[in-house]
């Protein structure tokens, strides 16, 4: 049980506006904003929850790694804000926004308000820096008035509930700065929601709010976690007590969650919540981050189980083993019956030869 | 004695008679209020009634049983009853009853012996007592001489249903009763000793379910006030976990002391938030912070009130509730 991401505080706000490309191609410089922002506490406490529903534990974040470091990067930038007065933290903004803009690689990416906080956060209260980039939409309002009900456009609404139409990165400091110049990028956490950021590879479209802007990388242990996910996704249907045909249809679940999932993303509460009955859901997840895997999204990587992933492979407790194509596996392998100590399947096909 | 003396005898001493069943049918209520067990155990109000001239008549002069005295010998010419639900509660008040300093009491019935007696029947059931006043005395105008008799009735409902039933059957045949109605009777006081059985199981199990909500409702308030005073309000504690039993089932107290142990920051958080909402001043949300961690699934599925509630704890906790 880790609650990383718990007690979030917002200390400062800061927010400019970004604009789209030009038609012309050139970029249209962003709107910048010379104070900080101030929000009543239910205004805190919505951005609060936009927060910790994106980034936070069983959301649909990405943990990722940073890869740009250096002295103008970005990186750099947003640690500098870390310790930074209220000036320095608006005019550092002032660069991130800047940044932003200039990662605007194409027409088809929207503008939006870019807003910037500092605070801290996790039981141990370290410092973070939140960048959050969310689009401008229509919505329609409501007022009173007497017994009147007036309906009223807004065309200025950003940060509604509607997730994929914000993006947010947190930067957790984990070290404290040891004073010595720039700062390690393995002194912080990251983790970045974007609702199509799992599709993209770094140059696409949706790549360049976490790539061109952040500079930030999927995790390099994305093998090892898609692996870790599906031994101990079969470990956990296996281990459970329930008829030897869910453990199987469970476990085909598996398979096609894995192999035909097309968005690159594995979230073990995706899995949980779209193929296992309601009563499993807390104990699987409970089960998964025992063992070390993440209740955030990874990137898909099968290069270590692809071979496993070609072939079922069934151990019966008297030692016979069935081994089938997993592709069409269902309409090749069934079970009939079940008792005590047997097990009546039927097979399609005919014996060929014995190995 | 004759029956029109009879008569005349009881209607002078009526008024005597009346006022000592109130008097009896008073304290004995009166205790039960002091030992706050009137209006959890009394399921129909008790009114002292006095034996009507016909009955009388018909008791003492016209049954298999001669008295010698039936004026002195019916000692039931006044009468009071108790009834309860079930037969464990039928012994407080024979306690008061038995320890009742201003009266002499005789227990005249006792199912529990007559059933050791003939466990081979089954019949009507009550206890009886007569009590007689040690001393004269004055009571609302009226001076009630000693040793005048009163019955006192207690049994339960299920036993009054019986005896409803039979009382101008069985006891004052108007009609002779056949072996079919008699037979019939037997079966429905058998099937009410079964039900009382049954009641008491129901009891017994939900006083188990009560202890034991009571005992982890006590060790999450000593551990609460550790940090923070509690305001205990025991219904918004009761609604939750009415909810939550089946996750209940599976959870170690001592664990949920260590999540708050391991993470010390979330008990500032509920100190704060219990400086304008109740919920953060009760045991429950020490399981609430503890579920929504762990079973945070089912938490949500089961939570009984408004998500409002829930919406801060899951961003105190850092855990992503989107719509």
């Amino acid at each position: 049980m880790t609650l990383q991401l718990a007690n979030l505080i917002i200390n400062r706000i800061v927010s400019h506006e970004i604009y789209p490309k030009n038609d012309d191609g050139s970029n249209e410089p962003p709107k910048l904003n010379n104070s900080l922002t101030i929000l009543k506490s239910e205004g805190i406490e919505t951005l609060q929850k936009r927060i910790i529903d994106a980034v936070g534990s069983q959301s649909k974040c990405f943990e990722m790694e940073i890869q740009k470091d250096d002295e103008e990067s970005l990186f750099q930038k947003i640690c500098q804000m870390l310790s930074s007065h209220d000036t320095n933290f608006i005019s550092l903004s002032h660069d991130i926004a800047r940044e932003l803009n200039k990662s605007h690689f194409s027409r088809n990416i929207p503008g939006g308000m870019l807003v910037i906080f500092d605070g801290l956060i996790g039981m141990d209260s370290k410092k973070m820096i939140g960048i959050i980039k969310a689009e401008i939409h229509g919505g329609f309002g409501k007022k009173d008035k007497g017994t009147n009900l007036i309906i009223e456009f807004l065309n200025s609404l950003f940060l509604t509930p509607q997730q994929r139409l914000y993006k947010i990165a947190i930067f957790v400091e984990n070290n404290e700065d040891n004073g010595e110049g720039l700062r390690n990028k393995d002194d912080f956490e990251v983790f970045i929601y974007d609702h199509n950021i799992s599709k993209s590879d770094p140059l696409s479209a949706a790549g360049y709010f976490y790539n061109t802007f952040l500079g930030c990388s999927f995790a390099s242990n994305d093998k090892k976690l898609t692996k870790d996910f599906f031994n101990y996704t079969q470990e956990y249907i296996y281990g459970l007590n329930i008829i030897e045909e869910e453990k199987i249809d469970y476990s085909t679940a598996l398979f096609s969650y894995i192999k035909l999932n097309q968005s690159g993303e594995i979230n073990i509460m995706d899995f949980a919540t779209e193929y296992l009955e309601e009563k499993h859901i807390d104990t699987y997840r409970n089960f998964m981050t025992e063992k070390g895997l993440p209740d955030i999204s990874f990137h898909k990587d099968i290069t270590l189980i692809r071979s496993k992933l070609r072939k079922r492979s069934l151990r019966f407790s008297s030692g016979i083993r069935v081994i089938a194509p997993s592709e069409e596996f269902d309409n090749l392998f069934k079970i009939i019956e079940e008792k005590e100590n047997e097990t009546i399947i039927e097979i399609k096909g005919k014996i060929e030869n014995e190995k | 004695m004759t029956e029109v003396e009879l008569i005349k005898k009881y209607e002078n001493e009526k008024e005597v008679y009346k006022k000592w069943g109130k008097f009896v049918t008073n304290y004995v209520a009166e205790q039960l209020v002091i030992q706050n067990l009137y209006d959890k155990i009394i399921k129909i109000e008790p009114k002292p009634r006095l034996k009507d001239n016909k009955s009388l008549i018909s008791k003492g002069f016209y049954r298999d049983k001669k008295y010698k005295n039936p004026y002195e010998e019916i000692t039931d010419k006044v009468g009071t009853r108790f009834v309860v639900l079930l037969t464990t509660e039928i012994s407080h008040i024979s306690k008061i009853v038995e320890k009742c300093e201003s009266w002499i009491q005789s227990k005249d019935r006792d199912f529990e012996e007559e059933k050791l007696k003939a466990p081979e029947f089954f019949t009507y059931q009550s206890v009886h007592y007569i009590v007689r006043n040690k001393n004269s005395f004055d009571f609302e105008n009226s001076t009630i001489p000693i040793d005048i008799p009163c019955e006192i009735q207690i049994r339960t409902l299920l036993q009054h249903a019986y005896s409803e039933l039979t009382h101008d059957t069985i006891y004052k045949p108007t009609v002779r009763t056949t072996p079919k109605i008699k037979r019939l009777i037997a079966r429905s006081m058998a099937l009410i000793e079964t039900t009382d059985n049954i009641f008491l199981n129901v009891m017994e199990e939900l006083n188990n379910i009560e202890n034991k909500r009571k005992e982890l409702l006590n060790k999450l308030s000593e551990f609460y006030k550790s940090f923070n005073n509690l305001e205990f309000e025991p219904k918004m504690n009761n609604i939750i976990l009415d909810s939550f039993d089946k996750i209940l089932e599976n959870v170690n107290i001592n664990e949920v002391f260590k999540f708050f142990d391991n993470n010390q920051t979330l008990k500032n958080i509920i100190k704060r938030k219990s400086k304008t909402e109740l919920l953060y001043s009760q045991p429950i949300i020490l399981l609430l912070y503890y579920f929504l961690t762990k079973y945070t699934n089912e938490t949500k599925n089961k939570w009984p009130l408004s998500f409002s509630h829930l919406t801060p704890i899951f961003i105190d906790l850092g855990i992503a509730n989107p719509l």
